[in-house]
C-alpha cells in the first residue's frame, strides 16, 4: 500500500528501523533481516516496506535529522483516535488533548505556531494553533502515514516550525499508475468500536486506475463516540462526531504527474467545563488540493513540484444550540519547489511559498448564525470606543477588556524563498550528510476593524499595516561509521507573529476563558541545537536525542493574575519574553529471543523563562517527564504488546499555573493479521488504563475539567484487498 | 479476489458510512434558535393597539383584545404581572410558569416558560392612575381607589377591592397592612392631606399632601414625595404592629434633608429617587428603624432619559440616548455602557425596562434591542447580545421576572 517509488537496500532499512517510534519499531524490532529474508511470506508489516518522506520526497535514511514516521497498522494501534493520541507515544511527543475528541500533538513542549501541521505537505490551513480546543483538520482516519519532521526539512513547509513540522500523508494523490493490462482496484476498509464512550468509528478507501495513466482515489470515514468515563465517572460534555471524505484524481506520464483532490471534514465535539454546561465546538472545512509534478531530462534540473491548496476552514462554538462563537479562516497556499540536478555530489531544491489567510471571527451571545458581522454602515471618526472596562492587576498594571470580541478581520500574506542543499561527506570509513536550508519570509498583517462595532475599536492607528521579515538558517551533519550514527543539527530560526497572537481579543467561549490582545508582539528568534544519537545490532537498538532551544522574545499565551470582569473566568495574553527549552528523549530496544522484545522509552523538558513572572520561571503547559517499559511478543499470525508507562508529576509550572499530579497507565494489545484470498485482514484488541488510574493531562488548558480517559478496550478490524 | 467480492465490500463498507453518517443529522445546529437568555419583554407601542411580547426580538401579539395604543406599562413589585394603562382603561397582563417536560438523550428536563398572558379584568375610565402598593396594584379611577391583588389577575372572573372612604381621592391610595381581623391600613390622599385610614375611618395620623408627587413601597415601609403649595417634602410611612393590641399602625415620618420634589422607585428593600433638583437621594434604615438619606445626594448624569433600579441590588440604571450607565449608592459609576450599534438617537427612541442584575434597552431608531447584564460575581456590566428589533415605535417595555426582596448586600 505505500509509496513505491524509492527502493531501499538493506542499509536503509536498518536506518529506516532507527527512524521509527517506539511504538512502530517495537514489533519487527530486530526483524530487519529477517525481514528482508521472508519478503515474500506476507506476515510482515507494512512499514518494512520502503518509506519515504512524502511531503519532501526523501527516503528516511537522506534527511539529516530522524524522522518519526508511522504507518498501517501502527497507525490503528495507537493509542487514540486523534492526531495527538495517535502520536503521544513517540518520544517528546505529548498530546494536548481534554478528551479523546481533539488532540493536538506538543513536540518538545513547544506547541501552537511552533508545530506545524500539514496535509500532504501543505498547511492544515486551520485554527488548531490559536487555542488547542480547535481540532486539527488533519485527520488519522484513512492517513496513510503520518511523518514527524524535525530539523532543516521543516523549511520545506514554512517558517516558525521550530518543534517541528507533522505531515498527514494520504493517498489522494498517487505516484504510480494502477493498471495492469486493466485496472487495478486498491481497497481498505476499517473498523473501531471502543467501551470508554462507546465510540465507533467506520473508515474507507478505494484506490482505482481507471486508465493506464490515470487513478482516482475516494475516502470516507464517520466516527462517534458519547461521553468518556474517567476513574471518577462520566466526564460530561466529551461527546464527539466527526466525518469526511475525500476524492482526488491523478494523472501520471512519464515526465511526472498532475492531480486535483477535493475533501471536506467535519467535527463535533464537546468542550468539558466546571459547570458541565452545554458547550460544544463544531468544525468543519472544505479543502482543494492540486499538485503538479515535471520531471526533467535537464542538465540541471531534476523535477518541478508545484502544490496549489484552497482552504475555506470555519467553526461554531456553541452554548446549548445557540451558535456564540464563530471561526472563518480562508487560506490559499502556493508552493513551488525546483529540484536541482546533482552536481558534485550536491542535491539542491529551491522554492517560493506564498500563503495568504483571511481570518474573521463572531463572538455574539444573541447568535453569530450570520457568520462574522460587518459594522462598516456605523459611523467612527477612528478614535477609540467607549466600551472598555479597565481592571487593574496584582502588579498595578491596567489592563483593559471589552466583552465584544473586538477582534479586526485580518488578512496575512506570506511570502517567501527557501532552498536547501545537501550533500553525502565521506572520509576513510567515516562518512555521513550535511544538509543545509535557508529560508526567507515576508509577513505583510492587515486589520480591518469592520468586524468590530465602533464603541470597542481601539484607535485607528492598532489596525495600521505590519510587515515582518524573518530569516531563518538551519544545518545539520550526520556521522555514520558502523552501528553508530551522529547527528547534529543547529538552527537560527525566525518566527513573526501570527494574526490571532496580535488581535485575537474577547471571551473565548469553548474554553471558559478571555483572551486579550497584544499588538506590540515582534519577530521570535530561535537558537537550537540537536544532538542526536543512534545505535543498533541484532541485539538492541538506542536512539537518543538532546536538544536546546534558546529564545530571544518567546511568545506563548500567558495565564493572568487577574479574572475576566465580565464572566470571572482565566484569562490569557499572548506575551513575549526570553526564554529557553531543553531536554532528552531516549528509547531502547533489546531483542530477548527472536519472538520478544523489551524496550524503554523516556522524555523529559525543561522550559524556563529567563526572567521570572510573578516569582516563577516556568513556562506553562510543559509536558511531564514520561518513562514507558514495554514488552513485546510476534509469532507467526500474532502480535502480543504491553506496556506501562508512568508520566511523572509536573511541578514545574509557571506562574499562575496548577500542579499536575503522577499517574501511571498499563496498556496492552493483542493483534491478528490473516491474508487469504489476496485479502489482508487485521484484527486487534487494545486495552488501554487497564488499571482504570486517574491522572491529569498537564498540557491540556481543560486539564482540571477533563482527566484521562479510564479503562478502555478497543476492537479494531481491518481489510485491505 | 475478484471483482465482485470488492464491489460487494466496498458496497457495504459505503452503507456502513451512510449509515453512520446519517445519523449525524440530528445533530444539526445550524438552524436552531438562541436559548440560554430567554427573556419575556411585553411592550407597547405608539402605532398598535396590540400589546406584543418580544420573542428575539421579533413582536409577538398577545393573545385577546388590548387597546393599548402608547400604553404605559408598569411593571407588578412581584415582578409577575404589569398594568397597562392608557387615557381610557387600565388592563393587566400576568405571567404564569408552563412546565413542560422534554426528554432527550434518555434524559428528563422540565422546562419552566414564563407566558404572558391578559387578565380578564379591565377598569374603564377616564385618566386612570396606577401605583404599586403592597403586593397590589392600586387604582384611582373617578376619586375612588381601587386595589387589585397581583394573585387574582389568573382567575378567570377577577375582582377589584374597593373602600367607601368619605373623601374624594387624588391619587391612588397605598395599602399599607391588610388584616383578615381589622381590616385594610390604607393612606389616603384627599388633596390636603395623607391620611391614615384602618379600614374606611380616618385615624389621626395625617400629614399636609396636596399633590402627590410620586410614591414607592418596600415591606412595612412606604415613602411619599408630596408638594404643599411651595414647599416639597418627603415623608415615609410605616406600619407596625402595636404590641400591646395586636393590631397594625401607621407612623408618619418626615425624611430630614429633601426639599424637592422626588421620583420614587424601590427595588431590593432600597427607596432611591430623582429630585426636581436633579439630585438621586438614597435611603437607608438607620439605627432608630427610620428612614434617612444615604451619605449625600448627587447629581443625575447629563442626558438623562429614563432610569430604574435593579431588582437584586438596587443598582441604579440611567439611560441616555447613547449609554447606559450604571451608578452606585454613593453616585460613583460602575459601568457605561455604549450603546453600540445606536447612532444619533434622542431620549424619544429610547425606553428600558429593568431587570435582575441585568436592563434591556429598546432603541426604535437603531431598531435594536441591547440585553446588558452582569455575571454573578462579576465586576461589569455589559452588553450580553442583541437583537433586531422587528417593529420602530415601541412606547413602554417590562421585563416579567421574579422579583425578591432585600439586596443581598449591606448598604
Amino acid at each position: 500500500m505505500l509509496t513505491k517509488r524509492f527502493s531501499p537496500n538493506q542499509a536503509t532499512r536498518g536506518l529506516l528501523l532507527f527512524t521509527l517510534s517506539a511504538a512502530a519499531w517495537v514489533p519487527q524490532a530486530m526483524a530487519a533481516d529477517e525481514a528482508a529474508a521472508k519478503a515474500d511470506d506476507g506476515h510482515q508489516y507494512h512499514h518494512l516496506e520502503a518509506i519515504s518522506v512524502t511531503a519532501s520526497g526523501q527516503t528516511l535514511d537522506e534527511v539529516v535529522q530522524p524522522t518519526k514516521v508511522m504507518t498501517g497498522a501502527e497507525l490503528r494501534q495507537a493509542a487514540g483516535s486523534s492526531l495527538g493520541g495517535v502520536l503521544e507515544n513517540m518520544p517528546g511527543i505529548a498530546n494536548a488533548s481534554f478528551g479523546p475528541g481533539v488532540g493536538r500533538p506538543v513536540i518538545r513542549g513547544l506547541s501552537g505556531n511552533r508545530v506545524k501541521i500539514a496535509v500532504n505537505g501543505n498547511d492544515a490551513a486551520d485554527v488548531s494553533a490559536m487555542s488547542n480546543d480547535h481540532a486539527p483538520m488533519a485527520d488519522v482516519a484513512n492517513a496513510e502515514q503520518i511523518e514527524v519532521i524535525y530539523g532543516p526539512s521543516t523549511l520545506l513547509f514554512g517558517s516558525g516550525a521550530i518543534g517541528g513540522v507533522i505531515n498527514v500523508a494520504d493517498k489522494r494523490f498517487h505516484d504510480m499508475p494502477l493498471w495492469q493490462g486493466q485496472g487495478v482496484i486498491d481497497a481498505e476498509v476499517h473498523l473501531t468500536t471502543s467501551s470508554v464512550d462507546q465510540g465507533q468509528q467506520v473508515s474507507a478507501q478505494v484506490d482505482a486506475g481507471v486508465a493506464p495513466n490515470w487513478v482516482v482515489h475516494v475516502d470516507g470515514f464517520q466516527r462517534s463516540a458519547e461521553n468518556y468515563h474517567s476513574q471518577k465517572g462520566e466526564v460530561k460534555n466529551t461527546q464527539t462526531s466527526a466525518q469526511g471524505a475525500s476524492l482526488g484524481v491523478t494523472h501520471i506520464h512519464d515526465s511526472g504527474r498532475a492531480g486535483v483532490a477535493v475533501s471536506v471534514l467535519e467535527y463535533d465535539y464537546g468542550v468539558p467545563n466546571a459547570d458541565d454546561e452545554d458547550a460544544s465546538v463544531a468544525p468543519s472545512q472544505v479543502r482543494v488540493d492540486a499538485l503538479f509534478e515535471k520531471i526533467f531530462s535537464s542538465q540541471y534540473v531534476d523535477a518541478l513540484t508545484t502544490q496549489l491548496s484552497v482552504n475555506d476552514y470555519e467553526h461554531d462554538e456553541l452554548d446549548e444550540d445557540s451558535v456564540v462563537g464563530f471561526f472563518e479562516k480562508e487560506n490559499t497556499e502556493f508552493k513551488s519547489v525546483l529540484s536541482l540536478r546533482e552536481w558534485a555530489g550536491i542535491n539542491s531544491k529551491v522554492g517560493v511559498h506564498v500563503n495568504a489567510q483571511r481570518l474573521a471571527l463572531c463572538h455574539d451571545h444573541s447568535g453569530c448564525e450570520d457568520g462574522v458581522p460587518d459594522y462598516s454602515h456605523l459611523s467612527w471618526d477612528g478614535s477609540k470606543g467607549g466600551n472598555f472596562d479597565p481592571v487593574t492587576d496584582a502588579n498595578g498594571k491596567v489592563i483593559e477588556f471589552a466583552h465584544d470580541t473586538p477582534m479586526p478581520i485580518t488578512e496575512t500574506l506570506d511570502t517567501s524563498v527557501f532552498g536547501l542543499v545537501s550533500r553525502d561527506w565521506s572520509v576513510g570509513q567515516h562518512n555521513g550528510k550535511q544538509e543545509y536550508a535557508l529560508r526567507i519570509d515576508q509577513r505583510v498583517l492587515q486589520a480591518d476593524p469592520d468586524s468590530v462595532r465602533p464603541a470597542s475599536r481601539q484607535a485607528q492607528s492598532y489596525y495600521d499595516d505590519r510587515h515582518f521579515t524573518s530569516v531563518t538558517a538551519s544545518a545539520g551533519w550526520t556521522w555514520l561509521r558502523d552501528n553508530h550514527k551522529w547527528g547534529v543539527a543547529v538552527a537560527h530560526a525566525q518566527r513573526a507573529p501570527q494574526a490571532d497572537e496580535m488581535y485575537w481579543n474577547g471571551d473565548h467561549h469553548a474554553t471558559f476563558s478571555y483572551q486579550l490582545d497584544n499588538p506590540d508582539l515582534e519577530i521570535e528568534t530561535a537558537h537550537a541545537l540537536d544532538i542526536t544519537f543512534q545505535y543498533f545490532d541484532r541485539q538492541q537498538q538506542w536512539d537518543i536525542a538532546a536538544y536546546y532551544y534558546d529564545f530571544d522574545g518567546y511568545i506563548y499565551n500567558e495565564l493572568q493574575s487577574i479574572k475576566d470582569p465580565y464572566h470571572g473566568n482565566d484569562v490569557y495574553q499572548f506575551v513575549q519574553k526570553d526564554a529557553y527549552l531543553t531536554g532528552f528523549e531516549a528509547a531502547w530496544l533489546y531483542q530477548l529471543n527472536t519472538q520478544l522484545a523489551f524496550n524503554a522509552v523516556t522524555d523529559k523538558t525543561i522550559g524556563r523563562l529567563k526572567q521570572s513572572v510573578n516569582g516563577e520561571k516556568n513556562l506553562p503547559r510543559i509536558p511531564p517527564q514520561t518513562l514507558l517499559l514495554g514488552l513485546n511478543w510476534q509469532q507467526g499470525h500474532w502480535l502480543l504488546k504491553t506496556d506501562v508507562k508512568y508520566f511523572a508529576e509536573q511541578d514545574q509550572v509557571a506562574a499562575n499555573e496548577t500542579k499536575t499530579a503522577d499517574y501511571v497507565t498499563l496498556n496492552a494489545l493483542v493483534a491478528y493479521e490473516l491474508e487469504w484470498q489476496r485479502t489482508h485482514f487485521d484484527i486487534s484488541l487494545k486495552g488501554q488504563n487497564l488499571t482504570d488510574a486517574f491522572g491529569r493531562n498537564h498540557v491540556s488548558y481543560l486539564k482540571a475539567y477533563s482527566p484521562i480517559a479510564g479503562r478502555n478496550l478497543v476492537l479494531d478490524l481491518s481489510v485491505v484487498f | 479476489m475478484n471483482t465482485l467480492f470488492k464491489v460487494s465490500a466496498l458496497t457495504v463498507s459505503s452503507l456502513l458510512l451512510a449509515a453512520c453518517g446519517s445519523s449525524s443529522d440530528s445533530d444539526s445546529h445550524s438552524d436552531d434558535v438562541h436559548a440560554e437568555h430567554a427573556h419575556s419583554l411585553l411592550i407597547s407601542q405608539a402605532n398598535s393597539d396590540a400589546l406584543s411580547v418580544l420573542e428575539e426580538g421579533q413582536a409577538e401579539s398577545l393573545a385577546g383584545t388590548a387597546a393599548a395604543n402608547g400604553a404605559q406599562l408598569l411593571l407588578a413589585d412581584s415582578g409577575e404581572a404589569a398594568a397597562v394603562i392608557t387615557a381610557g382603561s387600565v388592563q393587566f397582563v400576568f405571567v404564569h410558569e408552563e412546565h413542560d417536560e422534554e426528554e432527550s438523550e434518555g434524559e428528563a428536563h422540565d422546562e419552566e416558560e414564563e407566558l404572558p398572558e391578559l387578565s380578564a379584568l379591565q377598569i374603564d375610565g377616564v385618566n386612570p392612575k396606577v401605583i404599586n402598593s403592597n403586593g397590589h396594584f392600586s387604582v384611582l379611577l373617578n376619586g375612588t381607589t381601587q386595589f387589585v391583588p397581583y394573585a387574582v389577575l389568573e382567575n378567570a372572573a377577577p375582582e377589584a377591592e374597593t373602600v367607601a372612604y368619605a373623601v374624594t381621592e387624588t391619587y391612588p391610595a397605598l395599602l399599607l397592612h391588610e388584616d383578615e381581623t381589622h381590616g385594610l391600613l390604607t393612606l389616603v390622599f384627599d388633596g390636603t392631606n395623607a391620611v391614615v385610614y384602618e379600614g374606611d375611618e380616618a385615624t389621626a395620623s395625617t400629614t399636609p399632601c396636596a399633590t402627590v408627587n410620586s410614591t414607592a413601597h418596600v415591606d412595612e415601609f412606604a415613602v411619599v414625595s408630596c408638594t404643599n403649595g411651595e414647599n416639597s417634602t418627603s415623608f415615609s410611612v410605616k406600619a407596625e404592629e402595636n404590641t400591646t393590641t395586636g393590631e397594625h399602625e401607621a407612623e408618619i415620618t418626615t425624611i430630614a434633608g429633601i426639599a424637592t420634589a422626588v421620583e420614587w422607585q424601590s427595588r431590593a428593600g432600597v427607596f432611591v429617587g430623582l429630585g426636581a433638583d436633579n439630585k438621586f437621594y438614597v435611603l437607608e434604615e438607620n439605627a432608630n428603624e427610620a428612614l434617612e438619606v444615604e451619605g449625600t445626594a448627587f447629581a443625575k448624569p447629563e442626558g438623562l432619559c429614563q432610569w430604574g433600579l435593579d431588582s437584586q441590588q438596587a443598582d441604579i440604571f440611567v439611560l441616555t440616548s447613547s449609554q447606559l450607565l450604571v451608578l452606585n449608592h454613593d453616585g460613583s459609576q460602575a459601568a457605561a455602557v455604549t450603546l453600540d450599534e445606536t447612532s444619533n438617537a434622542s431620549c424619544d427612541d429610547v425606553t428600558m425596562a429593568a431587570a435582575s442584575q441585568a436592563v434591556f434597552v429598546l432603541d426604535n431608531s437603531a431598531q435594536k434591542l441591547y440585553e446588558i447584564d452582569k455575571d454573578e460575581g462579576a465586576a461589569f456590566y455589559h452588553i450580553h447580545g442583541r437583537e433586531d428589533l422587528s417593529v420602530n415605535d415601541v412606547k413602554a417595555a417590562v421585563n416579567f421576572h421574579e422579583i425578591g426582596g432585600q439586596a443581598t448586600h449591606a448598604h
